[in-house]
């Protein structure tokens, strides 16, 4: 059953399996979950569901993940929401450049447990 | 056990990715290395997220659309790929489960099946003998007194080979048949002991699976005489576990697969 006021979580992931990966993750939370596998669709999304947070892959087709964060950051009506990265990209430069961004985390694919992601994206939630 | 699940379906395109990365700057032996983990990984991944193509139907995805004024489904973009997986799946599934079916049914409705058939069966008779034992066997005179050998016992060698052991009287020479689809013989000389032995040669001439039987006399060569044919014995031509697992690996691999895909719905509905 679907409540309106539940968080709207955008999840923003080329891979298919992890997308739905990610979507079972969170299927059980109070979120409801939005899901684009692109960068292009997902912006297209954003403005359109005015999610409470955006899970983000980097490398995406049509529109990557940094075009996507300075476009969903430079509109007033999302900047304000927080975006974690979630991405395969491991160097510092890259790190630096999505939180210069806006990133409110970044998550290192290899490095990541899925339940502690859901804890982060809990806490960010809360406040 | 589901985030464990789903951190494993993680780990798994962390993998393959980084053995993407790997690929590209590779060449030579190396890339093609490369190539056959990313096929095996591919493979392990389709396997392990099967549930994820079964359960998860995108029409639960929801999000609430403005233009709708409410919450409403939104369409995944995969699914032609989806509805290929099932597909797929389900082909293989009915393929399986009627080749299983098959297995499980034919003994039942054909009854135990044959292992080989013997045909031409002939008499032992001295001349088949006369190749081994020379033409005095053909002249050989059946005697009472002559006591018979004992077949003790057969053993598998190390080697793979046949060895055979029994009684007799000492000195004397014990005929030895063996059958298969032809007839090997062989002859031992007992020793004082009374003790006599005949080692089959797998090289030789490889002994087919199942049962064959072994019978012996005893031969006088200088008397001329040859003893009654001892007891008739059996033994059981076993395969080795290689053997029978390369003979049964279609059956192995109907099973693997089932409890695979059981494995997958049972998944399945700890996800739902």
């Amino acid at each position: 059953m679907i409540k309106e006021g539940k968080p709207i979580l955008l999840v923003v992931e080329d891979d298919e399996v992890l997308l739905r990966a990610l979507y079972l993750v969170f299927h059980d939370s109070q979120y409801t979950i939005a899901t684009a596998s692109d960068g292009a669709t997902a912006l297209s999304m954003a403005e359109r569901l005015n999610p409470d947070l955006v899970l983000l892959d980097l490398l995406l087709p049509k529109m990557n993940g940094f075009d996507f964060l300075r476009a969903f950051k430079a509109n007033p009506k999302l900047s304000a929401t927080p975006v974690i990265v979630l991405s395969n990209l491991s160097d510092n430069e890259n790190k630096d450049k999505a939180k210069a961004l806006g990133a409110a985390d970044y998550f290192i694919k290899s490095n990541t447990d899925l339940s502690s992601l859901a804890d982060k994206v809990g806490k960010i939630l809360k406040h | 056990m589901k985030n464990r699940w789903l951190n494993l379906v993680l780990s798994l395109t962390n993998r393959i990715y980084a053995v993407k990365q790997r690929m590209i700057e590779r060449t030579g032996a190396g890339g093609v290395i490369d190539i056959l983990g990313l096929i095996i990984l591919e493979i392990v991944l389709a396997v392990v997220s099967l549930p994820l193509y079964v359960g998860l139907r995108a029409g639960r995805v929801t999000a609430f659309l403005e233009e709708k004024g409410g919450y409403g489904k939104i369409a995944f973009d995969y699914n032609l790929r989806r509805l290929l997986t099932l597909t797929g799946v389900g082909i293989f599934l009915f393929i399986w489960l009627v080749k299983l079916s098959l297995i499980i049914v034919t003994p039942s409705v054909a009854g135990p099946m044959r292992l080989y058939d013997v045909s031409g069966l002939r008499p032992l008779s001295a001349a088949v003998n006369e190749a081994v034992v020379g033409a005095g066997m053909q002249t050989a005179k059946l005697s009472l007194a002559l006591p018979s050998p004992v077949i003790e016992g057969v053993k598998k060698t190390t080697a793979g080979n046949y060895d055979f052991s029994g009684t007799g009287r000492p000195f004397s020479s014990v005929i030895f048949f063996l059958s298969d689809q032809r007839t090997m013989i062989y002859t031992a000389d007992v020793g004082a002991d009374g003790r006599w032995s005949v080692e089959h040669n797998q090289k030789n001439y490889h002994l087919s699976e199942g049962n064959h039987s072994i019978i012996a006399f005893t031969y006088d060569k200088n008397a001329g005489q040859r003893s009654l044919v001892s007891a008739e014995q059996f033994f059981k031509v076993q395969p080795s576990t290689f053997e029978q697992l390369v003979k049964n690996i279609d059956t192995l691999a109907n099973w693997s697969v089932t409890v695979i895909i059981a494995l997958g719905l049972v998944l399945t509905f700890l996800t739902v």
